[in-house]
């Protein structure tokens, strides 16, 4: 059996969520602050690490800050089981550590949305990862 | 009118119990850093890392969110700014609340979307390609 070391390790967080009575924070998720970089500009947001998601996702908004021209990327729809959504895929750098930083494709999607996605396309094909959900722990290494 | 010494502050601050003391040296810290980013910001020319530049958890801004369950009544479909226990801005979109923040020279403000329908919430469930009729 290969062994892997993992240089990072990230702690679970919470995530908001609202139900039809209450606005509440979920059990600690596997969800990391990431900083992405398009040209020279920079932001900071949170993403859930979704092994269940083809692609990594972000919400629009972010797009707008970074000025990208979300509608000129590359067209995709998803669906999710809150219905069906267009996303548009961008080239951009995406940093979660020193030296974990990497050129790729996200998707942001057509409208805002709550929360951001890491899935296969765009990290799990770039970070080798490791969830310990029974202690709350994230561990991360770059894929050569 | 007499007024209030470091030294008496410091007193103060000790009769607080551990946990009080703790979120004051947050909040102080949290007063600091703008200014500390601003220093690095005229020092070092090849810019700090953005990640190195937020605080290492974002528990202050997440309660501010719980303790205001009307705001996200009020502010439904827009974005809100935060920084520790502070309210920044809120606004129709996030580069509008990031632009006040930074202008307050902070440059990455915790910003959440207030989503108009609890079905939003749901992305992430799952979340693939959807098969073209």
């Amino acid at each position: 059996m290969p062994q892997i070391e993992f240089e990072y390790q990230f702690n679970y967080r919470p995530l908001f969520v609202e139900t039809r009575s209450q606005k509440l924070l979920t059990p600690p998720l596997p969800v990391i602050e990431v900083a992405l970089t398009y040209k020279t500009v920079v932001t900071t947001d949170f993403a859930l690490i979704d092994s269940g998601s083809t692609f990594s996702v972000f919400t629009r908004e972010i797009a707008d800050e970074l000025g990208i021209e979300v509608l000129q990327g590359r067209v995709q729809r998803l669906s999710t089981l809150g219905g069906s959504l267009l996303a548009y895929g961008h080239g951009i750098e995406i940093e979660i550590a020193p030296n974990l930083r990497y050129q790729t494709e996200v998707l942001f999607t057509e409208y805002p949305v709550p929360r951001n996605l890491l899935g296969h396309n765009g990290f799990l094909d770039q970070v080798a990862v490791a969830l310990r959900s029974k202690y709350g722990l994230i561990y991360l290494n770059p894929e050569n | 009118m007499s007024q209030t010494t470091v030294e008496e502050i410091y007193t103060a601050v000790q009769r607080l119990p551990s946990k009080e003391r703790m979120r004051l040296s947050e909040l102080l810290k949290r007063e600091r850093e703008p200014e500390l980013q601003s220093d690095e910001a005229q020092t070092d020319a090849s810019q700090p890392r953005a990640l190195d530049q937020i605080p290492p958890t974002r528990e202050a801004e997440m309660q501010w969110l719980l303790d205001h369950p009307d705001f996200w009544d009020q502010h439904r479909g827009e974005h809100v700014a935060l920084w520790g226990n502070e309210m920044i801005a809120v606004g129709k979109t996030r580069k509008e609340v990031v632009n006040v923040a930074r202008q307050r020279g902070i440059k990455f403000p915790f910003v959440q979307y207030l989503p108009v329908h609890e079905h939003e919430w749901y992305l992430g469930m799952s979340n693939q390609p959807a098969i073209e009729p």
